[in-house]
């Protein structure tokens, strides 16, 4: 009857429609839907806070050190910092005319 | 890791490969413990109070560690000369807005995207366009060369990432062979192939970043932690193990386990949105530019900001920023029209590059370091080099 086929349609449109919201990338935002939705949110914050709190760290002054010493090693190949030998720059050369 | 990241039980996922040992990580968190019938308003007050002293806990141990700059530790260092770089070529075709371009592997050919949703792939030494193809919407915000040189990865605001064979017969209609690969619920803001051409990852306006598996189109393993869109990401250098950073317009820069999907540094110290982040080539370090008119750098293993890269005369908005090959160098794309290049440890700008005619919206270095391409809101592209 046609009372029947409509619940079948709405039915199947749910479940699709469901089907997609049930991929892990919207998980995120069906779990804000639920009442709890901000304790939980507080829960993750704080797990993420004792995980971003437990990193292990060096000090700047030996941080700093390693940049510049990386930098120093690798300046004499940076073309765009010290240049390289005329004729190994294929930007250098003017753009090669077509031959029409 | 997070009660809502994918697991087996969803779909088979392809094995990743293992990280590399991160040596700046302890052990892993203990095992959320089991929910107790407390009252809500108890359990979410003790729960504040706890990220609060955690907030305060962590801005102590970051504040330790902070025995001296990064420009003072680089005073004993040469100073940089006079610094010329000019225009070697211009890219003319794209009819509106070029918003974003990547580098091919073989240092010479480029992909480009502009707000009237054309794809372009050019030779830069010859300014050839060597492929087009329209996309089915505008606001074409993200492109990314395959490592094979083999094809495109491209997406906006259709909410999606689709890959294109690039063909070597011109004729061929690329648009017929496209595949789409990510799907999101908001724009696209950024992608990039991992180390192959079989994965991609994305950053989109809804908030997350995932990786997909090109062939299939499943999702691999996705991001969550921003708070508000995630506008750019890049991809660790691969020796330093499976890790990519994002930065959002919650002004915060995290950087992600690409294993597990959990975010496992962040920074926060921008004061307005991230358009831009950019591994220092060692990978110890970051780059991020940034609406507040400031590039930064951060350093991950002393897991805090280092230096800052502003000056009171410049009030725009940087929309990229890259490296140079050795780090000494950073280039940053700003919304009034012109490049600054930075002096990386000394903190000092060293170069103002004008050209453009309206903002630079996007910023690379070329694979080799020879010179980099700049694409503007004035519909060009410019390739820059060094004169000397």
């Amino acid at each position: 009857t046609y009372n029947f086929y409509g619940k079948i349609q709405i039915l199947t449109h749910f479940s699709v429609s469901m089907l997609c919201v049930w991929r892990p990338a919207h998980f995120f935002m069906l779990v804000n839907m639920t009442s709890n939705s901000s304790l939980s949110n507080m829960r993750r914050l704080v797990e993420q806070l004792k995980l971003e709190a437990s990193v292990e760290r060096i000090k700047i002054s030996q941080a700093a050190a390693e940049l510049q010493q990386y930098c120093l090693q690798n300046a004499s190949k940076d073309a765009l910092l010290v240049g390289v030998p005329t004729g190994s720059n294929p930007f250098r050369e003017p753009r090669s005319c077509a031959v029409v | 890791s997070c009660d809502f990241a994918p697991s087996g039980s969803f779909s088979p996922f392809r094995r990743l490969p293992l990280p590399a040992k991160r040596k700046y990580m302890r052990s892993p968190l203990s095992p959320e413990m089991a929910t107790q019938e407390v009252p809500l308003n108890e359990t979410l007050a003790h729960l504040k109070t706890e990220s609060e002293t955690l907030k305060l806990k962590l801005e102590e141990e970051r504040a330790k560690l902070h025995d001296v700059e990064l420009h003072q530790v680089a005073e004993k260092v040469e100073g940089l000369g006079q610094f010329v770089m000019k225009t070697r070529r211009t890219l003319k075709g794209h009819g509106n807005k070029v918003l974003c371009m990547d580098w091919c592997k073989d240092k010479r050919r480029i992909v480009s995207s502009s707000q009237d949703g054309k794809v372009i792939v050019w030779d830069a030494f010859t300014t050839n366009k060597e492929h087009a193809v329209t996309m089915p919407c505008t606001w074409v915000m993200a492109c990314a060369y395959a490592p094979s040189g083999c094809a495109v990865a491209c997406g906006g605001l259709d909410n999606k990432c689709s890959v294109y064979p690039l063909s070597l017969d011109k004729n061929e209609n690329l648009a017929a062979k496209k595949k789409s690969v990510a799907m999101h619920t908001n724009y696209l803001s950024a992608c990039s192939f991992t180390n192959s051409d079989m994965q991609i990852l994305t950053s989109s306006g809804d908030g997350t970043c995932a990786l997909w598996d090109v062939e299939s189109g499943q999702l691999l393993q996705s991001f969550h932690g921003h708070a508000a869109d995630v506008l750019c990401l890049d991809l660790a250098p691969s020796e330093t193990g499976n890790t990519f950073v994002s930065g959002g317009c919650d002004k915060k820069a995290n950087v992600w386990d690409m294993r597990s999907g959990q975010c496992i540094q962040s920074f926060e110290t921008h004061e307005s949105d991230i358009n831009s982040v950019r591994y220092y080539p060692s990978g110890d370090a970051f780059a991020s530019g940034s609406d507040d008119a400031t590039c930064r750098l951060y350093d991950l293993r002393a897991d805090r900001e280092v230096a800052i890269y502003s000056k009171e005369s410049i009030i725009f908005g940087v929309s990229s920023v890259d490296f140079s090959l050795s780090g000494r160098l950073l280039f940053g794309g700003y919304n009034d029209y012109t490049i600054n290049v930075w002096d990386v440890l000394k903190g000092t700008r060293v170069s103002i590059l004008f050209g453009h005619e309206n903002r630079v919206s996007t910023l690379r270095v070329s694979p080799d370091g020879t010179a980099f391409c700049t694409g503007s809101w004035d519909h060009t592209l410019r390739v820059w080099i060094l004169m000397c």
